[in-house]
């Protein structure tokens, strides 16, 4: 039974005076998976800004004499059909999947959230409008949307951002309009609006940043779809074109040679997974680290 | 106890395990309640009287744990019972009647059908039967054409028409006692004279005996035989509630008392209790009320009264009320 | 010297359209939420607004803010008519008109600290008189009874009270003339109602504000206002001095909500009868006088006609055709 906060007849408990600090370590040790998502997501992080250094070779270099070599000392996964080292190919690949995933959740965030806090907070028409914009987006999965979207703006880095990004968009602008209409309710929106507060004044102040948190989780949960999207879209040709390499087309290439050198469609998917992985971890901990419900009342 | 008594509740300590320590929400309570008799338990949050109330039906949550004490009923000590026998109790002998009648009904089923299901969890009763029962049953708490409301949803009854069909559910199979946890808090005040009016009514008719659970002193005056008062877990006062209003002996009744605005009498100021409610997870070792008291003196902080018969009729938890100090 | 009418509503109606019970889309249903008030409240005085669930008080304390706005009438604060203004001129008025809500939850953003709460208002007026925003809101918190330090923390770490307090702290933090209290006591302990309501009454005297207090609770009502208006299914049916009005009541709807009040005395305990029947609907309300299908009074005229108001003693209003001569 959920009962009002003007209820007295239910045991209440104030929060006690307790720092922030010691409250978010706490948490986080219990929640290992933010720990261990970080920990990949920065492995990765680092894999893409120092590919320059930490790759054992040009990730360009042919070496024809040298196809489809097998994992040696000097090439610790081989090379590819045309000679190049599929180890530092697989370290460059890591920028095109980070840049492009965070890139595009980043300006669908944004752009959502604007959708959404209009939708939200205005209602009315614009509101029907907005929903109805969302409805129809979602009805396409994100990533035949993204397929077709390449289809029409043709191959590229800024083409796949924009393509994956618009299809994140509605997702994110469905989520932000939920948070709004709820924080929209609280009487603190009605007392700034009583200082004379005019309505973007009191979105910014108020109703973002109650938005927030269930954005951030959910651009992280993102996060792993998008680079799927993109190792999709690579995979089928409609990425970035070679030669600069991808995990997507790693796995393309790998295929034809799949029974003698399994390991080159293999660790591309691999690298693949274990970002997707890190970022859903990451996700999923910080989801129950904001949880409203710790660190607020306790009524019972 | 007596025949007269129906329950009574001895040394009744309850606490609940928390991520932050211990707290300790009844401490050490004692009452007893008579057949047909209207009793009443008052106190502000944090006093334990919500609590208390779910003991005796043993309605708590997983976290908490009753420390120790008895609470017998019908000869019976209630806390000793199995999960089986407690629940043939529950809705027969001892009902409840509880604060919000909106979340107390499920919206998907008529109320013809939660009345019927608290019956045949009792009693096996045909079809027809028990039809007739439900009618008979709303009837009596005064629901308007009962033959045709009886199958309406709860949306379609209003708070007070609500109150009546949670009070015609606890009433669906004879009990002795009904707990009543703030029954008329959420409603209007002309709707709460009429569930008062319905309250005296069972007590009279029916020598059905209410346990009355409310932070409302006037509700207490109104229906109330006897009054405990609680705070901070204890229970600092028991009286009939004649002496109670009265002559009120505890500092916290007399000041909860005159902190009331009157709409019978002219006040020019409140008397206000300085300070707050102890915190839960750190109540005190001494009196628990002497932060707040203004005639505390050194004995208060020597540990926490015993509940004491100061005159026939009243008990008081405060050295200086038991000395005749006061 | 006589005070001057601070705020004066006449013919206020405020109507909200709901979603029909019928599939018919072209028949909203109207919740006749405020339908025709007048009411005047002087300078430096309390009016108290009481009524039970449903008979618009809250809409109508939020209409004469214009925090909602009203269908039709005229709203004058200072004899100005506020309707009449546009957006920015209204914005500028309402550093004089200020509001405090009932719950002390959610009437305070959980995110900010409440040094940040309260110097909300500043961001658009800046400090009244000029001056340094951390003074004025240190002396604010005091005024209110609060420490200082407590602009650094955030309001959870406050009981219902003490965020009561704080709510009141922003609300007189432009120095406003007039402000609308929302039940302001409702969600708090008994023993902390007092202090508030104490709280209040010294702030009125010190800075010379004038209260709307909206309550269903009749007690608290009488503690505090000097006049007081019982509302009805959007109209205001009794007004006048409180002492007049809730010990001589003229209204049968006054004389039932007064005898429906628990009094904490055992001894009175007998002496009243309650009023039978559920208050209706405020989409179909009934016709002619809105409370004559509970009225122990009734006349015939009453299911037919609406009352007019009549003054039935100086300052004393009752809309009720038993005065009508």
């Amino acid at each position: 039974m959920k009962h009002s906060a003007s209820s007295h007849s239910r045991l209440t408990l104030t929060e006690g005076v307790h720092s922030k600090q010691r409250n978010k370590l706490l948490l986080i040790r219990r929640n290992p998976r933010i720990l261990i998502g970080l920990f990949v997501i920065l492995g990765f992080l680092s894999c893409a800004v120092f590919a320059p250094w930490i790759s054992p070779y040009d990730p360009f270099k042919m070496d024809l004499l040298n196809k489809y070599s097998q994992p040696s000392k000097e090439h610790l996964i081989g090379t590819d059909y045309i000679g190049r080292d599929i180890l530092s190919r697989l370290i460059w690949g890591t920028r095109v999947s980070l840049y492009t995933s965070v890139l595009a959740i980043s300006c669908a965030a944004a752009f959502g959230i604007l959708l959404g806090v209009t939708a939200g907070f205005f209602g009315g028409k614009l509101d029907i409008i907005i929903s109805r914009f969302i409805d129809i987006m979602l009805a396409l999965p994100a990533f035949i949307m993204a397929i077709v979207l390449m289809g029409i703006l043709g191959r590229g880095l800024l083409n796949m951002i924009i393509a994956i990004g618009l299809g994140m968009l509605p997702r994110l602008a469905r989520v932000v309009r939920g948070s709004t209409l709820r924080a929209k309710e609280n009487e603190f929106v009605e007392a700034a609006r009583s200082f004379g507060y005019g309505d973007w004044r009191i979105i910014f102040r108020h109703i973002i940043p109650h938005s927030l948190n269930p954005v951030v989780v959910y651009a992280t949960l993102l996060l792993g779809s998008a680079v799927m999207i993109e190792a999709g879209l690579s995979f089928l040709g409609l990425g970035v074109p070679p030669p600069t390499p991808t995990w997507g087309q790693m796995v393309s290439e790998g295929m034809d040679v799949m029974r003698d050198l399994p390991w080159i469609s293999t660790t591309a998917g691999l690298f693949i997974v274990i970002l997707v992985l890190g970022f859903n971890l990451l996700g999923d901990g910080l989801r129950d680290h904001l949880d409203p419900r710790l660190g607020g009342r306790v009524q019972g | 106890m007596t025949s007269k008594s129906l329950i009574s509740v001895e040394r009744l300590q309850v606490h609940f395990s928390t991520t932050r320590g211990l707290l300790r929400a009844v401490n050490n309570v004692s009452f007893e309640v008579n057949r047909g008799e209207a009793y009443g338990i008052v106190g502000e949050s944090g006093s334990g009287k919500s609590v208390t109330a779910l003991s005796i039906l043993r309605i708590l949550p997983p976290t908490s744990r009753i420390g120790f004490g008895e609470i017998l009923f019908n000869g019976r000590n209630l806390l000793s019972l199995s999960d089986k026998e407690m629940r043939a109790i529950r809705g027969r002998e001892i009902s409840m009647i509880f604060q919000d009648p909106q979340s107390s009904f499920d919206p998907i089923f008529t109320i013809s059908n939660q009345i019927g299901e608290a019956v045949s969890i009792h009693r096996k009763l045909v079809t027809k039967e028990r039809d007739k029962h439900i009618t008979m049953l709303l009837r009596s708490v005064g629901i308007p054409e009962p033959e045709i409301r009886k199958n309406h949803y709860p949306h379609q009854f209003s708070g007070g028409m609500k109150q009546r069909a949670m009070s015609a559910m606890a009433l669906s199979n004879s009990p002795e006692l009904i707990i009543a946890d703030e029954p008329t808090t959420s409603l209007d005040v002309t709707i709460q004279a009429q569930i008062i009016e319905l309250f005296r009514n069972l007590i009279k008719e029916l020598g059905v005996s209410i346990l009355l659970i409310t932070h409302d002193m006037g509700l207490i005056a109104e229906l109330c035989d006897s009054v405990s008062v609680m705070y901070a877990g204890y229970i600092v006062e028991t009286a009939d509630v004649y002496s109670l209003f009265r002559n009120p002996r505890h500092p916290y009744t007399r000041a909860l008392i005159d902190s009331i605005p009157r709409l019978d009498l002219d006040k020019d100021k409140l008397v206000s209790i300085p300070g707050r409610v102890p915190d839960p997870l750190n109540i005190p070792h001494f009196c628990v009320f002497q932060p707040r008291c203004n005639f505390s003196t050194d004995i208060c902080l020597g540990g926490m009264p015993e509940l004491l018969q100061v005159r026939e009729g009243t008990k008081v938890a405060c050295y200086r009320a038991q000395r005749g100090d006061l | 010297m006589t005070a001057t009418n601070l705020v004066e509503v006449k013919q206020l109606k405020k109507h909200f359209a709901i979603g029909g019970r019928s599939m018919n889309p072209f028949k909203k249903d109207v919740v006749r939420a405020v339908d025709g008030v007048d009411l005047v409240i002087k300078e430096g005085s309390t009016l108290g607004l009481v009524g039970e669930s449903g008979c618009g008080k809250t809409t109508l304390g939020r209409c004469i803010l214009r925090l909602i706005e009203p269908e039709s009438g005229e709203i004058f604060f200072d004899s100005c008519d506020i309707i009449q203004l546009d957006k920015k001129s209204m914005r500028r008025l309402r550093k004089n008109m200020q509001i405090v809500f009932q719950d002390p939850f959610s009437s305070l953003d959980p995110r900010m600290k409440v040094g940040a709460i309260i110097s909300q208002a500043f961001n658009v007026f800046g400090v009244p008189g000029g001056g340094n925003k951390k003074d004025r809101v240190s002396w604010l918190l005091e005024s209110v009874g609060l420490e200082a330090d407590s602009v650094n923390r955030f309001p959870h770490e406050f009981s219902g009270g003490q965020r009561q307090r704080i709510a009141i702290a922003r609300a007189l933090a432009l120095n406003p003339q007039f402000i609308v209290a929302d039940e302001p006591v409702s969600a708090l302990d008994v023993s902390v109602r007092a202090q508030i309501l104490n709280l209040m009454n010294e702030l009125k005297n010190s800075f010379r504000l004038t209260y709307l207090y909206i309550s269903h609770d009749l007690s608290t009502v009488k503690f505090i206002s000097d006049r007081v208006a019982v509302m009805y299914l959007g109209k205001v049916l009794e007004t006048g001095p409180v002492k007049m009005v809730f010990e001589k009541p003229k209204h049968p709807y006054t004389e039932t909500l007064i005898a429906a009040v628990p009094i904490p005395n055992p001894a009175l305990r007998f002496n009243r009868k309650a009023v039978k029947g559920e208050p209706p609907s405020p989409i179909s309300p009934p016709s002619g006088c809105r409370f004559h299908p509970r009225c122990p009074r009734k006349t015939d005229v009453c299911s037919e006609l609406e009352p007019r108001v009549i003054e039935v003693e100086p300052g004393h209003q009752v809309c009720c055709h038993l005065f009508t001569t």
